[in-house]
């Protein structure tokens, strides 16, 4: 008995901790290697990228600031994963959310912060649920498959944004696509206005306070209450969900619904805090899909997430700056790592797992 | 005192003091246990014995610790399956493996090709795989897909892949586990045909009547330990029983007299048919009072998994209706049915009636999570759930590390305890019990068959589906006999037996359908 909960935490440590940091580790080495090829030293390429992140707290800030997105696109992927659902939807969810957000800070411009803000966010968040309910709804009542489902509502979501843009919410005279900018009720306020170390103007904006405030309630919601504990017998085992009264249909469909809300509050961080204050669908691009791996880096929990996000927003901030010091490696290269890692990521558990069994099974 | 279990004859296998260890756990502690050429050997002990270890180990699955395999008198280094299968041993083991999308011949000759200048010459290998199969008593189309056969035909397909292998010894581990009681009883000709032509047979079981059937002798484990070898014709399953959980166990129940109260449940013309509209059980009509044990016996497959999803919400019922305490819940959800006192102990503990991925404590409330004890309208307690299960351990004495383990990790007795423990510490007035006792052993079963009689003599009322017609007839008060979804026969358990039961359940015999109806409904006296 004892051995088993020894083999328990073994089989934690290794596939929650171990493999991630190898996965991360290895990735970095294959990066060095191709930087090396294109004649830089990566040692100073690597510490450049440190210092520009960690360096000083206007790095750390943006670092945050770039992360902050990501968070919400891998929550969507993880938390319908708890259900048994693959969720490939984020990025449409996103989109759908983000349009929403902006409707409201731009239509109801006479509400004071913070309420507007709130209402903005909640906006978000049902958008995404909406656009994340149909394939639920697809899926509960014809069967379709939610992988193809989400994949298609994304390219419908992506073409119906730009649409409402450049139709609807768009002055011709602009020369971007955008939507009208939102009321000072909805802004983000910047960090640095609650906690007094980032610096002043910081673009790291208190959504990154709602991203542990939304870590937490997931944590709490799958846990702690009913609902959570139906979603995930229901993902974990459909046959005994039913045998224990639970509507497993409702409940697929509404944790799809939550997935895509979650989605739904990607885009927040750029429409509501400091900077242009408008929907700009250019900038927002494919972090719904990246979204699918840092939710599987962060191994489908909340503070894993966390983490795993701010890896990808210390990448992208580093590659952001540290272009201006090398300009031989192209920024690219920062992306090459991120897919590297996920690659790495699943070829490590799936050693993991094989080392597993073996131990289980020589003894 | 020299009794005679047959060990001084020329073994053909030999395995001397095998140690084995696991991560914690001695699963085989100097283990002796010999085959003699051209016998039937049972390999008994309850589930974690070691049983299964032994013979993997044998097989060349597992590396031993310690010990020595002789064979033929020749000590033997049995590195992994393929020298097993050169010393001509072969194994089936207990999930096959097969290709489902692979035809027959092709499952069997994997590995095996028989091919003439590279090319497969699939038409001496399907005459190969006819004759292996008569020979043994049964036939078998070598082109039919794998995923289209039933349970039964593929263990027959997984035997001749070994013997294609020409193997002279078979392990078999519990080969009847997953059979219904026809498939078991072509599986008797088939071991004992195998017999008849000189194989060798090693059987790895905890059915004890499946050992007096069909071995000459039998090895019994516990702990990792061998704790003796018998002749079987010179021990008795109760001596067996005893051996395997180290304590005297009652092989059979004290059913006492239990006074009958009110009824319980009154179920009238139940009808449930399938995705195509076929009807799979077809106007059941059945009462149930209190302190009473309403058993239906049947091969599986007769309905009486849909009768029974239906009764307790899972499905839904295409006609009549279900009365229970005068209530009419014919159409209640299973949160509706925990609510009014019926519980559910579902045939299938993995795939209905636990999550295993789930702690035990999690497991403890599946299905009555949305009580107010353990839960308000959002929120669940923790702390509830937590008492609750701490206690129920503890009355039930499911062996756990702690309530917050995993039950994946718990044994499967151990697991089928808490899924009996749950339905019963919330005090159900109708229990529904479907394979009570399906794939646990002796000592378990024991315990459920007590806790389940103790239940019946509080005035509680018991309907009981099983397929071993050994415990229907030991717990029940009355008997129907369930055949393509309709009773064929209502008895009274006291006044039927074993063979006129099994003469309903394959239809061959049929009572008055008006009769079965008023018997079932408890309108009638079934004495005399």
């Amino acid at each position: 008995m004892n051995s088993e909960s020894r083999r328990d935490l073994l089989f934690n440590v290794l596939m929650n901790g171990v493999a991630p940091l190898v996965a991360i580790l290895i990735a970095f080495a294959i990066g060095g290697i191709v930087i090396a090829f294109l004649g830089t030293n990566p040692f100073a390429f690597f510490s450049k990228m440190i210092s520009l992140n960690f360096g000083s707290m206007r790095g750390v800030s943006q670092m945050i600031y770039r992360a902050t997105p990501y968070f919400f696109t891998a929550m969507a992927l993880s938390f319908a994963f708890k259900a048994g659902l693959f969720n490939i939807g984020a990025e449409g969810q996103m989109f759908i959310g983000g349009i929403a957000i902006a409707w409201v800070g731009f239509t109801f411009t006479g509400i004071p912060f913070p309420i507007l803000f709130i209402l903005a966010l909640f906006a978000g968040f049902l958008g995404g649920a909406f656009w994340g309910a149909i394939p639920g709804y697809l899926l509960v009542r014809y069967g379709a498959h939610e992988v193809i489902t989400t994949i298609m509502l994304n390219y419908i979501a992506i073409a119906m944004v730009q649409y409402l843009v450049q139709n609807h919410f768009m002055n011709p005279e602009w020369g971007i696509p955008h939507t009208p900018t939102v009321a000072e009720g909805a802004y983000a306020p910047s960090l640095d206005k609650i906690i007094p170390w980032f610096p002043a103007g910081t673009r790291a904006n208190i959504m990154f306070i709602v991203v542990i405030i939304t870590a937490v309630i997931a944590l709490l919601l799958l846990q702690r209450t009913r609902l959570g504990y139906e979603i995930r017998a229901t993902g974990l085992n459909p046959g005994s969900a039913e045998y224990a009264g639970i509507n497993i249909s409702s409940r697929s469909i509404m944790t799809m619904a939550i997935s895509g809300g979650f989605a739904g509050m990607a885009t927040a961080n750029f429409i509501l805090g400091p900077g242009s204050h408008y929907f700009l669908k250019s900038e927002y691009g494919g972090i719904g899909f990246s979204g699918i791996a840092v939710g599987l880096l962060g191994r489908n929990n909340p503070l894993g997430i966390i983490l795993a996000a701010i890896l990808f927003g210390f990448l992208e901030n580093g590659a952001l700056g540290v272009q201006l010091y090398f300009p031989n490696v192209p920024r690219q290269i920062v992306e090459i790592m991120q897919a590297i890692i996920l690659i790495i990521l699943v070829v490590v558990i799936e050693l993991a797992r094989r080392f597993l069994n073996r131990l289980q099974k020589r003894g | 005192m020299a009794e005679d279990n047959g060990t001084e004859m020329d073994p053909l296998i030999s395995m001397e003091g095998i140690c084995k260890r696991f991560p914690g756990v001695l699963a085989n502690d100097a283990v002796d246990f010999s085959v003699k050429d051209g016998e039937i050997h049972a390999l008994v002990g309850e589930n974690g014995a070691g049983k299964t270890t032994l013979m993997k180990i044998l097989y060349g699955i597992y590396s031993k610790d310690g010990g020595q395999i002789y064979f033929e008198d020749e000590p033997v280094d049995i590195e992994d399956p393929r020298a097993a299968n050169e010393l001509g041993i072969g194994m089936v083991h207990q999930h096959f493996m097969l290709v489902p999308p692979l035809s027959v011949v092709d499952n069997i000759t994997l590995g095996r090709e028989i091919a003439n200048h590279g090319i497969l010459d699939r038409e001496q290998a399907k005459e190969r795989i006819r004759t292996l199969a008569e020979d043994i008593g049964f036939e078998i189309d070598p082109e039919a897909k794998v995923a289209d056969l039933s349970v039964g035909v593929r263990q027959r397909i997984e035997i001749l892949k070994v013997l294609f292998r020409e193997a002279e010894v078979l392990i078999l581990d519990e080969p009847t586990a997953v059979l219904t009681p026809q498939e078991v009883e072509s599986l008797y000709d088939i071991l004992n045909n195998l017999q008849e032509q000189g194989k060798t047979i090693i059987f790895i079981t905890h059915k004890l009547n499946e050992v007096m059937d069909l071995a000459d002798r039998v090895t019994v484990m516990r702990d990792g330990e061998q704790v003796g070898t018998k002749l079987v014709e010179n021990t008795s399953k109760d001596e067996l029983a005893n051996m395997m959980v180290g304590r005297e166990v009652l092989l059979r129940v004290e059913k006492e007299e239990s006074e009958k109260g009110n009824e319980l449940i009154h179920a009238e013309d139940l009808s449930v048919t399938d995705d195509e509209g076929v009807e799979i059980v077809q106007d059941l009509s059945f009462s149930i009072r209190e302190g009473e044990v309403f058993g239906i016996a049947g091969v599986q497959g007769n309905g009486q998994t849909e009768l029974i999803e239906a009764l307790t919400g899972i499905e839904e019922f295409a006609s009549g209706t279900v009365e229970i305490e005068g209530n009419d819940l014919t159409d209640a959800d299973g949160q509706e049915l925990r609510e009014e006192g019926v519980g559910h102990i579902p045939e299938d503990r993995l795939d209905r009636g636990l999550i295993t991925d789930f702690t035990v404590t999690e497991n403890f409330v599946l299905g009555y999570h949305t009580f107010e004890r353990y839960s308000g309208r959002i929120f669940l307690k923790p702390k509830e759930m937590d008492e609750h299960a701490e206690k129920a351990v503890e009355d039930f004495d499911i062996k756990t590390p702690s309530t917050s383990t995993l039950v994946e990790s718990l044994s499967g007795g151990n697991q089928q305890k808490l899924i009996v423990a749950r339905e019963l510490s919330q005090q159900p007035n109708l229990l529904v019990a479907a394979q009570p006792t399906r794939g646990i052993d002796v000592g378990a079963i024991e315990f459920v068959h007590e806790r389940l009689m103790e239940e019946r003599a509080k005035g509680k009322g018991l309907l009981l589906v099983s397929s071993e017609l050994d415990e229907i007839m030991s717990l029940s008060d009355r008997i129907a006999v369930i055949y393509e979804g309709e009773f064929t026969a209502v008895f009274d358990a006291n006044e039927t037996t074993k063979e006129e039961l099994g003469a309903y359940m394959t239809g061959s015999q049929r009572q008055d359908e008006d009769e079965v109806r008023r018997k079932a409904l408890g309108e009638v006296s079934l004495q005399g």
